[in-house]
């Protein structure tokens, strides 16, 4: 993970990952993030202008230089946003299988000992 | 029936979800919001649609064009804003939506960073209020008076409000600070300005400046000062005499209030506290005195 990185928030994921295969505008983002996350994650307007200005700033998305006429504007990711999904998405699968080794484990554990009841 | 609707009603920036609720019952009951102020909000009626709003607190937008786009985008119309930084718009209501969609902020985080662009704000104007009331108390200590007692409550209930307020806009579900408290506490600071103003005014300060001859034949000196307003009041003398002199201060029924006394050069400062009416400041010299001799004597009331 690169140096002082934080976790991302869902929203700051969310738009990244919309933007993964291509250039979108925010109401698309907002559309494809509930979609993606089985309408769990909804990015309201003033959420969606804090984030895109935040992730601007910090050169991970930028404005597409077409200005289209019907005021939707376009972002799309850079190299560095490109990057900071990619070690996100990684940080997640390996917090998800370290879960999983836990969970899954105690679970199977617990079945055995619900087995060994059963047969008594 | 009426087009118009002027609405008077100071909602405090903790409070802005309570402003949101009041729009919104508002809007389902026909009057649309037209122009929202800080103080007084303007409605027209139009009972053919529904509005939801949404108050945003944002002093610095850096991309003025982005922010509007990016709201217009899922169909929020800009009403206006307020010259303290809050943005207001409105969606049409579509009762098949969920409530979400007419949030504005959809994060926790977000939430938060809203509250705290509001709080920031508000920490620095609520400490100083409190210093302000701290000024106020030890000018009370060189002087008393009204309007610093009054200033010193207003700049310390403004204060104590800003800052418990600060805290309560970061936590929605404490939010709710009674409104009748709160409006009590405006009530209190309005009629304390009020108060401050009117005594603020009252103090421009009297000066008598006059050569007294003693004569055992003649009344003694007095000099009559009318007081407007009742507050604490302060009598500098400054006497030069070669003899001993008493200087009282007497109501007009002749109730003595302040005796000052001395020979020579007479220095003095006393603050009494007088109710409204007239009153004489008297120079009395003691009877040893040689009838002839002289002295000058200056009286400030403040």
């Amino acid at each position: 993970m690169s140096k002082g990185a934080e976790p991302l928030t869902e929203s700051y994921f969310y738009i990244l990952l919309c933007l993964f295969r291509g250039p979108n505008h925010g109401y698309g983002i907002m559309r494809q993030a509930l979609e993606l996350s089985e309408g769990h994650v909804r990015i309201g307007s003033g959420t969606m202008y804090g984030a895109t200005g935040n992730m601007i700033k910090k050169g991970w998305i930028e404005e597409c230089p077409v200005h289209v006429a019907d005021r939707r504007r376009l972002y799309r990711l850079t190299e560095t946003g490109r990057q900071v999904l990619l070690e996100e998405a990684a940080r997640l699968r390996h917090l998800a299988a370290a879960a999983d080794s836990v969970i899954e484990g105690e679970e199977r554990e617990a079945d055995r000992e619900e087995g060994e009841e059963n047969a008594e | 029936m009426r087009n118009k609707k002027y609405r008077f009603a100071m909602y405090p920036a903790w409070e802005y979800r309570r402003e949101i609720e009041d729009l919104n019952a508002l809007s389902d009951k026909g009057w649309q919001l037209e122009k929202c102020g800080t103080l007084h909000s303007v409605f027209y009626r139009d009972e053919s649609v529904r509005y939801r709003y949404a108050l945003d607190y944002n002093q610095n937008i850096d991309d003025p064009a982005r922010y509007r786009d990016t709201f217009a985008e899922q169909g929020w119309q800009f009403v206006n804003d307020t010259f303290n930084g809050w943005h207001v718009f409105r969606k049409r209501y579509d009762p098949s939506l969920p409530p979400e969609e007419y949030d504005i902020y959809t994060d926790e985080q977000s939430v938060q960073d809203m509250a705290s662009r509001w709080s920031r704000l508000a920490y620095v104007f609520g400490t100083i209020e409190l210093i302000c009331a701290a000024m106020n108390l030890f000018a009370l200590f060189g002087r008393l008076s009204i309007i610093n007692i009054a200033m010193a409550l207003v700049c310390l209930i403004l204060g104590v409000v800003i800052l418990v307020g600060a805290r309560r806009i970061r936590r929605p579900e404490t939010a709710g600070m009674p409104r009748k408290s709160l409006r009590w506490c405006f009530a209190v600071v309005f009629i304390l300005l009020a108060l401050g103003l009117v005594f603020g005014l009252n103090h421009l300060g009297a000066i008598s400046t006059s050569e007294y001859v003693y004569d055992p034949d003649l009344p003694p000196w007095t000099w009559e000062m009318s007081v407007p307003l009742p507050d604490f009041y302060t009598l500098e003398v400054e006497a030069d005499t070669d003899a001993n002199v008493e200087i009282t201060v007497t109501d007009k029924s002749g109730a003595v209030l302040e005796t000052m006394g001395g020979g020579g050069d007479l220095r003095a400062k006393e603050t009494m506290f007088l109710l409204p009416g007239k009153y004489d400041v008297t120079v009395q010299y003691a009877p040893d005195t040689e009838p002839g001799t002289t002295g000058m004597f200056r009286f400030e009331v403040d």
